[in-house]
């Protein structure tokens, strides 16, 4: 298809040593890459597809949204601090808050690629105007030309162009006072001599339906340029043709061919680290660049939100725009894979008890500010570690990574260790909109803001971080790990004490069948006439909670695979009634004891066994249980019980068999 | 001050412990309910040298069984599955500790009682408690292991009642209803499992190194073609005499595997009894890939080895190449042949198992001692009683030697035999004579070898 026109554009008065410092900007690949999906948002496109070639040596950005115009291309995006053109207010055409507004533009990808191609089309009528000065000296003949349509590619398309209007102050002329030739304007000699030395305003429409953008990049030939060279000069740093649209019907759209540098195809094709990876630092360059491009784009949670079936973090779903973002990305092998917001591993997996344990939603409307959002405090620390921390959202872009707003250091020692176990996210709706004012990438700008102030004071307080959201969080979080570690404790004990009855049993058993005092110990389990009466008066021992947990209730339930759920609102403490370590039965021997503590003191007997109601008293009081140790305690009470009941009256016997059954369960 | 003893009272009435009920088979069998977890036990003894060919044949019938015909859903547990890496753990037992000075200590064969544990702690939180729990017994003198077993699923899992079958209470009922008053029912018959096949996914995602067949079964041929679908390719056929009756129980079977070209092979470990080797179809043999042959003892009314039989045997071994001579002794494709000897019968001599291990070097190329162990009810066991008054049926392991010292001949005797046969084993297979070659003087020596001039 033949060129309507081929141009080299310059950049705008800019030293190449400043521009160099500009693309120096985003720390990151995928922080510069993020722009131009931010740039395609901000150009109301519904959907944008990446595509990583197979060699990762290319990567393209192709979107849907209004596309750019040559005049656009050139005033706007070629030029470093414009200022975007043909939105109302702080609102795109589609509705949108928009991003960008950087004035960045084409240099955000700079310093990670040799070469961008920029293929746009805007399928709209630009509509421009040009001041005209009528010059005195008018020519002979019966038409003075002037050219009101002056820029590069005027010539190009001239044939798309069409005035609107001429005006000279108030006066307008009529059609027939004019004619137009192309990208300019031809009045008869009389009107101009009349109008002779004022300024014609023309207004025109250019039909950019008809061309297509094509321009390329050259940024390594930019940033190699020295420090004091004059860019306005640079003839062919940025190639910009126009070529006819084949289609007239065509929907706009841009296309960004990136030529990406070695070292960021080298960081793309990292591999995983070997083994189980939770953290994104461990996680293959490709996972990286989609996880962290997830975090910095407009698009939404859900529908993973929807999967996860969890109502409380619905206000997360908060729509980021009114209309449909979405973003896909076509990886090296072929497949695509449409992007999401993350979310933490332990909520993507399945777990018999919900991972989140503390939950702080909130709303905040003061001082222009508006925002929503939630505090999460997670069972256990979260992974990747990268969603540790409070995210800030703007216009559903995150604002640097997660953090607790340098709070860290000040808080209670007794809190710190849980800051790993929490996550948030503020989705800011209206306010702290300085994207305007600050750099990319340079989030600390926002410090200064009043309302990031606020915002700020109702997450971490005002010198008194416990006074802050985090705080509560935090403190909840604590609160239970206290309670938690009392009722595990119980849990241990009991679990201990099941154990130690466990292997009592084994040991006598054992001795069973392959001691000397097999018949003797068989003998003794078949008798029912042993009756015991000295603990079995005393008081039943009753377990005592611990001071923290002592206003807890403490309930047996139905619990599926675990021990216990602590219920911290209502202060109670369910325990699993099936747990074995509950079991408060011995079966030995063909017999089910019922294990009995008593409360029978020092001058009571250890143990006793009733042969007669099977029952086991342990004096679960008696002095030497301290000394001992429940465990220790337990075998010996019971052995030295069963080793004279066993033994009936013969001393060394009873020694004997004592001994061994301790040394069987040592 | 009060002793803490000094309280207990005597009463006539209360509780009893229950004792083991003795039920036939099918009578037990009618009380398997919904879940029934079937438990291999591990073995207690003081040698164990072929455990890793212990394999619940019986629990796998009974689990085919018991899932066909009652519609239980059955599990297994096996104690004595080796691990991945082909061995089976052993550590130093628990039990028995009455072992007088000089007895060798008594191993635990088989995975640690922990890990029994945690599986009992698995099931038991995933709520599948077992209704019934049976706990196969491979020999009477194993019978240790199984009290501690029921003591741990009694502990465990909400008191399942507990069967124990087997030999063990085959051949010890009594003893067995008396001292294991943790087992709720003693089976004292044989169960009689001739038409189920082998269940080897019991075993789940594990893959046991062997398939052990019972040649009764119904159809042998298809239990290996469904075990090499399981990924099994060797195994071993647990008869008494796997050449009985060969032409129509072994000898179909392994003309399927060759006419199919399985890549199975078998390990004749046990039954291969040497007078009915079938020497006209040896080559089924070879083309079967048998590739280990141990030779039950095949002696003469003299209780001499009958060398013609072993010469037979072993001349159709080499000229099918189920065998190929190699220097002084006798080497199978691959793996092993050898002879076995009884020990510790009741009426040993100790020049003539001289001369009978000699002799089966010089004829098989490697003699394996064979311990004797007198089976329960049998008159070599009332020969033993009869001398050693009572007997626990742990005492009759054939490891113990039992009847050692009853005979005439102490135990170090045949420690002395146990260390000549390995001698003379490691000497042959090591090639230490081949030196020699095929001189008159070699011949003599080799003759010399199995003949009486040994000063021993």
């Amino acid at each position: 298809m033949a060129e309507l026109a081929a141009l080299d554009l310059p950049i705008g008065g800019v030293a190449a040593g400043i521009l160099r410092e500009l693309s120096g900007i985003y720390p990151s690949f995928v922080s510069a890459f993020k722009e131009l999906i931010c740039n395609a948002y901000d150009a109301d496109a519904t959907s944008v597809t990446v595509t990583l070639a197979p060699s990762q040596a290319v990567a393209t950005v192709e979107d849907n949204g209004a596309g750019m115009t040559p005049f656009e291309f050139q005033d706007e995006y070629l030029r470093v601090g414009s200022k975007v053109q043909g939105r109302s207010g702080d609102i795109t055409a589609g509705g949108r808050r928009p991003i960008g507004r950087k004035g960045i533009g084409f240099l955000a990808v700079a310093r990670y690629c040799r070469q961008v191609e920029v293929h746009s089309h805007a399928a709209r009528t630009v509509t421009l105007s040009e001041n005209v000065m009528l010059d005195s000296q008018a020519s002979r003949g019966h038409y003075v030309s002037a050219s009101f349509f002056l820029q590069p590619f005027a010539a190009a398309l001239a044939p798309y162009t069409t005035i609107l209007s001429v005006r000279c102050g108030a006066f307008e002329l009529s059609p027939t006072e004019y004619r137009q030739d192309g990208p300019t304007i031809r009045l008869p000699t009389e009107i101009w001599r009349k109008l002779s030395g004022q300024t014609l305003t023309i207004e025109y429409d250019v039909d950019c339906r008809a061309v297509n953008l094509c321009a390329a990049i050259d940024y390594q030939y930019l940033l190699e340029l020295g420090d004091d060279h004059n860019l306005s000069t640079l003839p062919d740093f940025c190639r910009l043709r126009l070529l006819p649209a084949a289609d007239r019907a065509a929907k706009s759209g841009t296309r960004i061919v990136l030529h990406l540098r070695e070292f960021v195809q080298r960081e793309l094709q990292s591999p995983q680290r070997r083994g189980r990876v939770r953290n994104l630092t461990s996680a293959g360059g490709l996972h990286r660049f989609t996880w962290h491009l997830s975090r910095t784009t407009p698009i939404a949670y859900l529908p993973s939100l929807q999967v996860l079936d969890k109502p409380d973090l619905r206000v997360l779903a908060v729509p980021v725009s009114p209309t449909p973002f979405s973003v896909k990305v076509i990886g090296p092998d072929g497949e695509t894979r449409e992007l999401r917001r993350p979310l933490p591993n332990d909520l993507l997996e399945s777990q018999p008890d919900d991972p989140i344990l503390v939950r702080q939603p909130f709303n905040i409307a003061s001082g222009g500010l508006s925002a929503q959002g939630i505090l999460l405090g997670f069972r256990q620390a979260i992974f990747p570690a990268e969603m540790r921390g409070i995210a800030i959202r703007v216009c559903g872009v995150e604002i640097g990574p997660p953090g607790f707003l340098g709070v860290e250091d000040d808080l209670p020692t007794r809190y710190r260790p849980f800051l790993d176990q929490v996550m948030g996210e503020v989705i800011v709706t209206e306010g702290l909109d300085a994207i305007s004012s600050i750099m990319p990438g340079r989030e600390g700008f926002y410090r200064d803001g009043a309302q990031f102030q606020a915002l700020r004071k109702y997450l971490v307080g005002d010198g008194d971080v416990v006074a802050g959201a985090l705080g509560e969080v935090l403190d909840q979080l604590w609160k239970r790990h206290s309670v938690e570690s009392s009722v595990e404790r119980i849990v241990q004990e009991a679990r201990r004490r099941r154990e130690t009855l466990l292997e009592v049993s084994q040991a006598v058993t054992a001795l069973s069948v392959g001691s000397r005092h097999s018949r003797a110990l068989l003998h003794l389990f078949s008798r029912s006439d042993v009756v015991a009466d000295g603990l079995r008066q005393a008081a039943e021992y009753r377990i005592e909670l611990p001071s923290t947990i002592e206003d807890y209730e403490l309930e047996l339930a139905k619990l599926e695979e675990i021990d216990y759920r602590i219920d911290l609102p209502r202060k109670v403490v369910q325990l699993n009634r099936d747990a074995e370590s509950w079991g408060a039965s011995l079966y030995m021997l063909g017999r089910d004891f019922a294990i009995s503590l008593r409360n029978g003191g020092s001058n009571a007997p250890l143990c006793e066994i009733d042969l007669s109601t099977n029952i086991i008293h342990l004096n679960w009081l008696h002095p030497s249980r301290g000394k001992m140790g429940d465990s220790t305690f337990a075998k010996s009470a019971l052995f030295w019980r069963i080793a004279y009941l066993t033994a009936d009256g013969n001393v060394d016997k009873m020694m004997d068999l004592a001994h061994r059954l301790l040394a069987f369960s040592a | 001050m009060p002793s803490a003893f000094d309280r207990t009272q005597t009463s006539s009435s209360g509780p009893r412990r229950p004792t083991p009920q003795l039920l036939a088979a099918p009578d037990a069998l009618a009380l398997a309910r919904e879940r029934v977890l079937l438990v291999n036990p591990p073995v207690v003894d003081s040698r164990y040298p072929w455990v890793k060919w212990n394999q619940p044949l019986d629990l796998l019938k009974l689990g085919t069984f018991l899932a066909q015909t009652r519609g239980c859903e059955v599990r297994l547990f096996d104690f004595m599955l080796p691990t991945p890496k082909g061995t089976v753990p052993r550590q130093q037992s628990r039990i028995s500790q009455d072992l007088p000075p000089g007895e060798p200590v008594r191993w635990h064969y088989g995975q640690p009682w922990e890990a029994f544990d945690a599986y009992l702690a698995a099931l038991a939180g995933h709520e599948w408690i077992p209704d019934s729990v049976w706990i196969t017994t491979l020999t009477s003198f194993w019978w240790q292991s199984v009290p501690l077993v029921a003591d741990r699923v009694k502990n465990r899992l909400r008191r399942p009642f507990v069967v124990v079958c087997g030999n063990y209470p085959l051949l010890e009922t009594e003893h067995a209803a008396r001292f294991c008053p943790n087992i709720d029912i003693v089976v004292r018959d044989r169960v009689d499992l001739t038409c189920c096949p082998p269940d080897f996914s019991l075993y789940g995602k594990q893959t046991p190194a062997f398939c052990a067949l019972d040649l009764r079964d119904p159809q042998p041929a298809g239990d290996i073609e469904r075990a090499m679908r399981r990924g099994m390719h060797h195994f071993v056929f647990f008869n008494e005499n796997i050449f009985a009756d060969f032409g129509t129980l072994l000898k179909p079977v392994l003309q399927e595997v060759v006419s199919n070209k399985w890549k199975a092979w078998f390990h004749g470990i046990c039954g291969v009894e040497t007078r009915d080797f079938p020497v006209d179809d040896a080559q089924l043999l070879a083309d079967a890939h048998f590739s280990e042959l141990h030779f039950e003892p095949a002696l003469n009314e003299n209780g001499m080895v009958d060398e013609q039989t072993y010469r037979n045997v072993m001349l159709a071994c080499r000229e099918t190449g189920i065998v190929s001579k190699r220097g002084a002794g006798w080497e199978a494709r691959g793996h092993d042949i050898s002879g076995f000897l009884w020990i510790g019968q009741p009426h040993d001599d100790s020049r003539e198992l001289v001369w009978n291990a000699l002799k089966l070097l010089q004829l098989v190329g490697m003699v394996i001692p064979k311990p004797y162990s007198p089976t329960p009810g049998s008159d070599n066991h009332a020969w033993l009683i009869a001398r050693a008054g009572e007997v626990q049926p742990e005492d009759t392991s054939p490891h113990r030697l039992p009847c050692a010292g009853w005979n005439g001949m102490a135990k170090s005797d045949y420690e002395d035999l146990y260390r000549l046969t390995a001698f003379l084993n490691l000497k042959v297979h090591s090639h230490t004579f081949d030196f020699l070659g095929d001189t008159y003087l070699a011949k003599t020596i080799r003759r010399a070898m199995a003949g009486r001039r040994w000063s021993l």
